[in-house]
């Protein structure tokens, strides 16, 4: 007899050791639901205790130099009961090497309870009055003014007022991913890099665009759909890219959104948080209005990770094309979030949501 | 596909894929049980790929090459087994036992043996294989030739004397 089908023969010989398998499925669902269950806690609890530490720590550090106690209790459970008020957040994503314009917008509204939470991405080359400065793009403002103006243009465009908010320097980004192992993302379209590329006969790098044009000769790092594991230096890449997508901007804070997503995941896990401890400093920025750090972190604590949704600011492009303008659902929409009524308008509105 | 009509369809096959793999039904039920805690938890992603079943499949078999060699799988799996001395000098004695080749399946790499088993028992492609074990076509037969030869040096086929057909 032939080795192989002497093999085939061991494994049918065999068959009679497999189990039925239907009081397995009763132990995997009810495994899953405990695993599920823990999950969500240690997830929130990562999603606190990052902002715990992006915003407390720093704070912490000058209460030390006044002689106060270092953190009040052991974590926002301690700090007394939460208040569920409405609350408005925005993030900046700036570029650590260029010349500070703000490249990433995102305004976050927390509703009322505390359950849900809004991500609004909104267009860096939406045209807006930055006041003191006229007409402008909107990522202007941060190079003119900083993070206050930039949330004063929003404000007056919106009506919408935030409570807190924090610069992220997509260089110190980098180097969070990259010191939790890179992240698990799912690449949804095939991206181009305008930043990345290699040189076609070398394969040395070289940078595949010059001035908005495609260099002759330099093959351009490509991200094609599908899950896939990214070192720091490839997750911020493929997030840096929109003007190769086919939706743009939206595309590009869409992607944003999801490595912010996996990062959370990531630092779900202690060791990894304990890592990206020491690079806090240099990737983020608060801001906090004078708001006390650990209200703020307790006023979080409820909202679950899982169940912020994505929108985008409406906006119209200009005729030529170099960027957007306001137009009649922004205005409906700034008023929802004044109101914290966003689910309603996102019901009515769908196609802003991602 | 929902979860549930995977499961319903898909179960049984995996837990036996996975005892032709362990050589153990224990140790296949936790491996199932781990692999689709995992594989329920993360579904909507499965669902997406262009088949949830290679995708499981493929998660089970990297559960159980990653699976602690030395440790516990290990003690069970012998255990399980007759004491055996590590090589066997008698082949005539080993004609006789017609489990040897089982007990050598278990002795054999992890990645081998999965290979094995997707050739042999699952009936899949090469290429199919290569996707399972995430390894290149070339990999795959490497894996499935050396370990034919560990069988051939090791076990006597039962019927026939012969050891030197081609694989």
């Amino acid at each position: 007899m032939m080795i192989d089908e002497a093999v085939r023969e061991a494994f049918a010989r065999h068959a009679d050791l497999v189990p039925d398998a239907s009081p397995l499925k009763h132990v995997i669902d009810s495994r899953t639901k405990v695993v599920r269950a823990r999950r969500r806690k240690i997830r929130s609890v990562a999603a606190v205790f990052t902002l715990v530490v992006l915003l407390v720590v720093p704070m912490a550090v000058v209460q030390k130099f006044r002689g106060e106690p270092l953190i009040p209790g052991t974590g926002p459970a301690n700090v007394g009961p939460a208040a569920t008020n409405p609350m408005n957040l925005l993030i900046l994503g700036v570029d650590g090497r260029a010349p500070q314009a703000a490249d990433a917008i995102l305004m976050i509204h927390v509703e009322q309870g505390h359950k849900r939470a809004w991500a609004v991405s909104v267009s860096r080359d939406l045209s807006v009055n930055v006041p003191g400065h006229e007409i402008q793009h909107i990522n202007s403002a941060y190079r003119l003014g900083g993070y206050d103006l930039t949330a004063k243009t929003l404000a007056k465009l919106t009506g919408v007022t935030f409570d807190a908010g924090v610069v992220v320097n997509f260089d110190g980004i980098q180097k969070i991913v990259s010191a939790v192992g890179g992240v698990d993302m799912c690449v949804d379209e095939r991206t181009v890099s305008m930043h990345i590329g290699y040189d076609k006969q070398t394969n040395k790098p070289k940078p595949p665009y010059r001035d908005g044009k495609p260099v002759p000769g330099v093959r351009p790092a490509v991200y094609e759909v599908g899950c896939q594991h990214f070192a720091g230096w490839q997750a911020l890449d493929y997030v840096r890219q929109g003007d190769t997508l086919p939706g743009g901007q939206q595309d590009r804070n869409r992607h944003l959104r999801q490595l912010l997503g996996a990062l959370v995941e990531k630092l779900g896990d202690p060791v990894n948080l304990a890592k990206v401890l020491p690079l806090l400093s240099s990737a983020l920025d608060a801001h906090l209005n004078g708001a006390s750090m650990a209200d703020l972190a307790a006023e979080l604590h409820d909202v679950d990770t899982s169940n912020v949704h994505g929108l985008r600011l409406p906006d119209w492009p200009t005729k030529d094309k170099s960027g957007t303008v306001a137009q009649p659902d922004t205005a409906s929409f700034s008023k929802a979030m004044r109101d914290d009524k966003l689910g309603e308008w996102a019901d009515a509105h769908p196609d802003y949501g991602n | 596909v929902t979860y549930d009509e995977f499961v319903d369809a898909r179960l049984q096959a995996l837990l036996r894929y996975a005892v032709m793999l362990t050589g153990d039904p224990h140790t296949a039920q936790d491996l199932v049980q781990d692999t689709m805690i995992r594989v329920q938890l993360k579904w909507k992603r499965v669902a997406a790929s262009a088949a949830p079943e290679r995708y499981v499949r493929r998660m089970l078999t990297n559960a159980y090459v990653d699976l602690h060699r030395g440790s516990w799988l290990r003690r069970v799996v012998l255990r399980a087994e007759p004491v055996e001395p590590p090589a066997v000098a008698d082949h005539a004695e080993a004609a006789v036992d017609r489990d040897q080749m089982w007990i050598w399946l278990g002795r054999l790499p992890r990645k081998q043996r999965a290979a094995l088993v997707l050739r042999y028992y699952e009936g899949l492609t090469d290429n199919e294989i290569a996707e399972a074990l995430d390894c290149a076509v070339g990999t795959v037969r490497a894996h499935i030739s050396r370990a034919l030869a560990t069988l051939r040096t090791h076990v006597v086929p039962a019927e026939s004397v012969s050891g030197g057909e081609p694989a």
